[in-house]
């Protein structure tokens, strides 16, 4: 790698686009970490107030997760 | 005309759930042979103010569309989109889980307020029906006027727990339920 391809990294357009696939993953991450945050919280909260609804927030809360699972995999992938 | 009394064994959801006649719920703390009465919610007009805001968010993300393509890769709008798409369904989701179990429930033995603040923080209060002294129902404003809705107080001896349900739909009535209860 030559001196000219490292000044090609950092320039321009290329600097946009490690910027915003660094920053796609970072917020992704976060994403991660508040939706398995959120799905405990859940199960305490179905267990605090038991209701007929509880498959389906428990299911929604899971298909969250699964979600941001796929858009931490896209922003590693897809940018 | 909605009948709200619980002189009833039926079962009875008004407003969206927000109102629950002899519900089919149990909560984590009750006792054998206790019966829930009624469980109360926010009135369902308290949900405009997040519903409006999901949909100013997908128009913004609307709009960006139309902006976007200028400065960016398609790859790169096309994850955007998906993320701020999963995004506001989060931000719904939150707010549906915050409204459903922040309750105020109502037994045959004592009156409970359950709070979820911001989802994560739960608080728990309840006071036993025999050391209620007072029930205070507010409702004032155009709005709480027209949808009948508003907040109730329930007050102990002094050093003692408060209850509080806020924005719960005909609060006279369950200020009438709650005395029927107590003898009051």
């Amino acid at each position: 790698m030559d001196i000219n391809q490292i000044i090609d990294i950092f320039s321009g357009h290329n600097t946009i686009n490690i910027f915003f696939k660094l920053f796609a993953i970072i917020f992704s991450l976060i994403f991660l970490v508040y939706t398995i945050a959120l799905q405990r919280q859940v199960r305490i909260m179905n267990v605090t107030l038991q209701t007929k609804a509880r498959v389906f927030f428990e299911s929604i809360s899971w298909l969250q997760v699964i979600l941001a699972v796929f858009i931490v995999l896209l922003s590693f992938i897809l940018i | 005309m909605v009948d709200l009394s619980i002189n009833t064994t039926t079962q009875s959801h008004q407003f969206l759930h927000s109102y629950c006649i002899r519900p089919d719920v149990q909560f984590e703390a009750q006792a054998k042979n206790e019966t829930v009465l009624l469980v109360l919610r926010a009135h369902p007009i308290t949900f405009v103010p997040w519903i409006f805001n999901s949909l100013v968010f997908l128009i913004a993300l609307i709009v960006l569309d139309f902006i976007l393509p200028n400065f960016m890769l398609a790859n790169q709008i096309i994850f955007i989109n998906i993320f701020a798409l999963i995004l506001i369904s989060s931000y719904v989701f939150f707010n549906i889980l915050s409204w459903f179990f922040n309750v105020g429930i109502v037994t045959n033995m004592r009156v409970i307020d359950i709070d979820f603040d911001n989802v994560i923080y739960k608080e728990v209060s309840e006071i036993n029906l025999d050391r209620i002294q007072e029930i205070t129902a507010k409702s004032g404003g155009f709005f709480e006027a027209f949808f009948n809705y508003g907040n109730l107080f329930i007050q102990t001896a002094a050093t003692e727990q408060n209850i509080e349900f806020l924005n719960i739909p005909s609060p006279a009535d369950v200020v009438r339920i709650i005395e029927d209860l107590t003898g009051k």
